[in-house]
């Protein structure tokens, strides 16, 4: 109790009273901001949707931007896109916390004697950097200029080039950290084409990956996993097998229907011993032009060495051949990244060698059509770069939006050589490792606030423009270029009055080409609203000449060694991370990895058996070695990896990429070796071995799972694909509880039924296409301001998702599934009937409604919740500037002591009906659907009603397949599962 | 005086001090909630806009100045540009016009104080009210014709069921309004 006395109140009211007169008077804070010209369609309140391309990894896919009031606060796929239609991945999604980092630089800067950076303005900066250019170019020193940029094509790359031409120089070099060299180097060699063609899964009807993550990275992730979806469910009879070969149980890997695990750098022996199988025993005919040199290729590997160096079964071995011989289409992919394994290039050959045993491999390698990846620089070409600036032939070193100083092995010694150039120029939006070292920084805008154009693949060309106005002082790319060459060489060389004026006679060259009927301004609108001009009539399917190399050499088949102090080594690049690009998006660093559930920060995989025979636990922070450096990252014993394996993510272990990236174990390119000789040209080519030493210390694991398995709890089903077969042809019935009045039983149910009034909202789950990916998940984290708590919070438990991909391994095998958890939306849901205040209830439309005024947060609901979707805000979590701008206006932001959780977007809900209102109708299925289903690269998610007898969901949920997730507790969930389809190869 | 008698005087002076200062302060407090001048004049803006001699005496239809009622869930705040429609004509001499002027042509916003509002886990939609509801302005905003400053409205939540249980409108929390 406070000792006041009489007079001290007396005082202290008088404050208070005169306060609450003139403080808080009537007078709102609130203010309305009005235009002082109106701005043409917009109509406050409303959003607008502009396309753009997405430039967060080179697939280039189609992106809708919803500016809602001037401000972006969604990413959606563009359906008209011929890459991605209308999909897009969790790193896609995160593009907006790209544009709204807090940690992007505010105006150019420039770096001290003291390593700090201070602000100067535009023209000073570029000043500086116009005359050391000019500087250098009169002194003839234009080679010893060097421009590192990500991979660039069309106006962006032309305008770059053009550049360097008029400052004498011509250094170019467009990094890519995963250049996927190594299958260039393969196409070349068996294809006699030096390029990454486009390829069609779909088209393929049987699929081994030799390590390629085409789900997670792989080219064009997105792309590739809506095909991989179609070619699992090709229809007709047999369903299409997928094998996959690799060292790691990767996101991809549990995919397949089988796992071949293998040491890293031995995929192409398994290759060649399928080869080797099929050729000497004639296992189906081989163009005969072919034959003799295959079975000279495949002579020096006898197949008892080939299973004794892999250790992979004969009776599996020649199952795989006999498979791939059979099938019509065949596809053999390969990885092609050297940071993942040794031999590289030689896996990428032996996959190319095995698909040129069928005549028609033009169906499922589409050489009309390259990728623009294939152009981004050789290794030779950096490691080039790196030995010139470390002899300090370089002068100026311009870098826009790449980090080689993180992402190339620690032992090419990147960063000592850049400290030799005198000059560096960083053009990056957010300081990073590599910006770090920078002189001058002249930030450059966001993708999403830009100009230009990117080309992903030959014939496709995206457009890319600003969807909302830049926030902090910042400058488009080309802007820069052209406004420092006007300083450089003056205004007729570059008559440009900004990039936008050069973008659009670029596009009417391409207009004038076209012969089109339309006007160039029509014809640019058009292109400003589809996002970009493509064909999608084009022919496909061009021939190629297939020579089988004579020269081409595969390293001997070697026994493993038996030393038990060495392991095996993988790093691999994570659908959340990519390259390291994405670790200071907060959403991708609170999505759990698909494979391990851990979130904010890296681990070090390692089998459960090894960690008990060493003693290790989760979270034993551990000391890794290889002859090329060292690093240290808390263990994780996970079933992802065979015992003598052990596995990192790339893109972690940032030390200069802002708050969220920053600090946190540990960047495996620390162990990478330092060669990069062709063939095997792809970064790190060698194979090495890693010892493993306990430090003492530990670093908790933030993950999310529960457990690795389910105990027997029948939570995500899987049917074998006979069963299936089996169940549909006798008319199986799924036992359902329908969330609906017909689902009321007297003899069981305590609780009377809903009646509903229009719709019953409902979604169905198809366990059998979702590849795990987490794209639901980010889109959630955007449409419903689901809050972000970081690595302290989510080791407490306290992560907020209202959706969850929850990853389960089997006990007896190396296989795991996921399944998609959000609020089952329950007929009788039993958080309804223990809140005290009916926050929780059931709304006329199926919903249940969580109603955040009501709550007063004593978190019965949670408890009585079996699904545990409920979410519980232990605190206010906050946004920093500009984070908050990213909002959905349409969404209650939650605050402290209120429980949430799945919505099924309800404000889309409410905003589909007013639309179809005003259209004088009802909600047709398809109208719209939640953020999650909308994203889903492989249609996994279906929402509809269920009142409507022809929607989506409710032919599906009478499917044999269809089951609900802890059905005997006769909560009657509203939301269908289909269960994962199995089958033996 | 008895030693108890004493007691009770100085209770009773004690209490009686307590009393005063207590209904002074509850006097104070109801002055100054319901009877300090201007209470019920709604919020001073940066503008001397007069809704009366607009909407009042002109007779100037509300979607004029608010044309997206029943296009968005805003009714859309005037464009500085729209006032100059009239008042490039008419008294642009005034003191309060020039004042916009100045906004006008340093291209800055009036901050305009918002006067109607429901708090942030109320969504709130005009369309559905204007379109199907058939509800004039006046019917939640008051008479504002007849206001030279428009007087806030608590919207509580009664303000709204009532209307939407008459009107058979949706009442169910999330599909309505808090989500």
């Amino acid at each position: 109790m406070i000792d006041l006395g009489r007079r001290d109140f007396l005082k202290l009211i008088g404050v208070a009273g005169a306060s609450a007169t003139f403080g808080c008077s009537s007078e709102s804070a609130r203010t309305i901001i009005p235009y002082v010209f109106p701005a043409e369609e917009i109509i406050p309140g409303e959003a607008n949707w502009f396309a753009t391309t997405c430039r967060e990894c080179p697939a280039g896919c189609g992106l809708l931007a919803k500016n809602r009031d001037s401000r972006v606060i969604k990413i959606e796929g563009n359906p008209l896109h011929p890459v991605n239609a209308g999909r897009v991945c969790p790193r896609g999604q995160s593009a907006l916390h790209g544009l709204y980092n807090p940690d992007r630089w505010r105006g150019p800067a420039k770096r001290s004697g003291d390593g700090q950076f201070a602000a100067i303005s535009w023209q000073d900066a570029e000043k500086v950097l116009s005359d050391t250019v000019q500087r250098l170019s009169k002194a003839g020193k234009g080679d010893q200029i060097a421009f590192m940029t990500g991979l660039l094509t069309g106006t962006h790359k032309d305008l770059l080039e053009y550049w360097l031409n008029q400052a004498g120089a011509s250094r170019h070099l467009m990094y890519e950290a995963l250049s996927y060299e190594p299958l260039r180097a393969a196409n070349r060699t068996v294809f006699g084409r030096d390029a990454i063609p486009a390829y069609r899964i779909d088209k393929a009807d049987f699929l081994v990956s030799f390590g390629a993550g085409f789900l997670e990275t792989w080219l064009s992730n997105v792309h590739y996993a809506a095909q991989f979806a179609k070619f699992r469910n090709a229809g007709g009879d047999a369903r299409n097998a997928f094998v996959y070969i690799g060292p790691r149980l990767s996101m991809t890997a549990a995919n397949a229907d089988l796992w071949i695990p293998v040491e890293p750098g031995k995929e192409y022996l398994v290759a060649l011993g399928m080869l080797r199988l099929i050729v000497h025993r004639e296992l189906c005919p081989i163009p005969y032009d072919r034959l003799a040199a295959l079975r000279r290729i495949v002579e020096a590997f006898p197949l008892d060495q080939v299973m004794a160096a892999t250790g992979v079964e004969p009776a599996v071995m020649e199952r795989l051949a006999a498979r791939f011989a059979a099938a019509r289409n065949p596809l053999a992919l390969a990885e092609g990244s050297g940071c993942s394994g040794a031999n590289a290039t030689q896996a990428a050959v032996a996959a190319n060698l095995l698909c040129s045993i069928k005549d028609r491999l033009y169906e499922t390698h589409d050489f009309s059509m390259h990728a623009a990846l294939g152009d981004s620089a050789p290794a030779g070409a950096i490691m080039d770069l790196t030995r010139r600036m470390d002899r300090g032939e370089i002068e100026l070193l311009l870098v826009h939006e790449v980090n080689p100083v993180f992402t190339l092995p620690a032992s090419w010694n990147f960063r000592r050589s850049l400290e030799k150039v005198p000059m560096v120029v960083s053009f990056s939006s957010c300081l990073d490792e590599t910006t770090a070292m920078a002189h001058l920084v002249l930030p450059a805008h966001t993708p999403l606030e830009s100009w230009g154009d990117y080309s992903p693949a030959t014939g496709i060309v995206g457009l890319i423009q600003p969807v909302m106005g830049n926030l902090f002082d910042t400058r488009d790319f080309g802007d820069i270029l052209i406004s420092s060459g006007k300083r450089m060489s003056g205004q007729e060389k570059f008559p440009w009055v900004n990039f936008y004026q050069l973008l659009r006679e670029n596009w009417a060259q391409r207009w004038q080409a076209g012969n089109s009927q339309q006007s160039f301004d029509q014809f640019w609108l058009q292109a400003l609203q589809t996002g970009g001009s493509w064909d999608p009539e084009k022919t496909r399917g061009s021939g190629f000449s297939i020579q089988i190399p004579g020269d081409f050499s595969f390293p001997p088949p070697e026994a493993p060694a038996a030393q038990d102090q060495e392991f095996h080594f993988t790093a691999y690049p994570s659908i959340q991370f990519y390259d390291g690009r994405m670790a200071n998006r907060p959403w991708i660093q609170e999505l759990p990895d698909p494979m391990t559930q851990t979130t904010w920060g890296g681990w070090i995989e390692i089998h459960p058996q090894t960690a008990d025979r060493l003693k290790i636990e989760k979270g034993d922070l551990l000391e890794l070695r290889s002859p090329f450096g060292a690093l240290r990252a808390p263990a994780l014993p996970i079933y992802t990896v065979p015992p003598r394996t052990l596995a990192m993510p790339l893109g972690q272990g940032h030390t200069h990429y802002g708050r969220y990236a920053s600090g946190l174990p540990a960047n495996p390119m620390e162990l990478f070796p330092a060669d990069a000789a062709p063939p095997a040209s792809g970064m790190a080519g060698r194979s090495f071995r890693v010892t493993v030493k306990k430090t003492g210390e530990t670093f908790a694991i933030a993950h999310t799972d529960g457990s690795f398995f389910q105990h027997d709890r029948q939570i995500a089903r899987q049917i074998s694909y006979d069963g299936l077969q089996q169940a549909a042809a006798s008319g199986h019935k799924p036992a359902i509880d329908y969330p609906l009045p017909m689902g009321y039983e007297a003899d069981k149910d305590f609780y009377p039924a809903h009646t509903h009034k229009d719709y019953r909202w409902a979604m169905v789950v198809d366990l059998d296409r979702c590849i795990g990916c987490g794209a639901c998940v980010i889109a959630c984290y955007a449409e419903n301001n689901v809050a972000v708590v970081g690595r302290e919070q989510v080791i407490n438990g306290r992560e907020m998702s209202w959706i969850r991909v929850q990853r389960y391994f089997d006990r007896n095998k190396p296989v795991a599934r996921w399944l998609v958890m959000m609020c089952q939306h329950c007929d009788a849901a039993p958080c309804e009937s223990v809140c005290p205040i009916f926050a929780p209830q059931h709304s006329v439309e199926g919903l249940n409604n969580q109603v955040y005024n009501r709550c007063f947060g004593t978190r019965f609901c949670s408890q009585n919740d079996p699904y545990k979707v409920r979410r519980f805000n232990w605190f206010t979590f906050t946004r920093p500037y500009p984070l908050n701008i990213q909002l959905n206006p349409d969404v209650t932001v939650r605050q402290k002591g209120v429980m949430e959780k799945c919505s099924f977007c309800v404000q889309r809900i409410v905003e589909a009906k007013i639309e179809a209102r005003k259209k004088g109708r009802k909600v047709m299925d398809g109208d719209f659907t939640t953020a999650c289903a909308q994203t889903c690269p492989t249609d996994a998610l279906m929402f509809g009603s269920l009142l409507d007898p022809d929607s989506r969901v409710s032919q599906l949920i009478n499917h044999p397949r269809a089951y609900q997730v802890l059905r005997h507790l006769n909560t009657k969930p509203a939301v269908i599962y289909l269960k994962r389809i199995t089958q033996e190869v | 005086m008895s030693e108890r008698s004493k007691t009770q005087t100085f209770l009773r002076i004690r209490w009686g001090r307590w009393l005063a200062a207590s209904s002074l302060l509850i006097g104070a407090l109801l002055y100054l909630y319901y009877l300090y001048p201007q209470q019920g004049t709604g919020p001073r803006q940066p503008i001397y806009f007069s809704h009366r001699v607009h909407a009042g005496v002109k007779q100037i239809n509300c979607r004029f100045c608010h044309p997206f009622v029943d296009r968005s869930r805003n009714a859309g705040i005037p464009a500085v540009e729209k006032c100059f429609f009239c008042h490039e004509y008419i008294i642009p001499q005034h003191p309060q016009i020039v004042k916009e002027r100045e906004h006008y042509e340093s291209n800055t916003p009036v901050p305009w104080v918002q006067v109607y509002y429901v708090p942030d886990y109320v969504k709130f939609n005009h369309q559905p009210h204007i379109l199907w509801g058939r509800l004039d302005c006046t019917n939640c905003h008051g008479p504002v014709q007849n206001m030279d400053r428009l007087q806030p409205v608590e919207f509580q939540m009664g303000f709204c069921i009532d209307c939407h249980q008459q009107k058979n409108a949706q009442i169910d929390c999330w599909l309505a309004c808090h989500h």
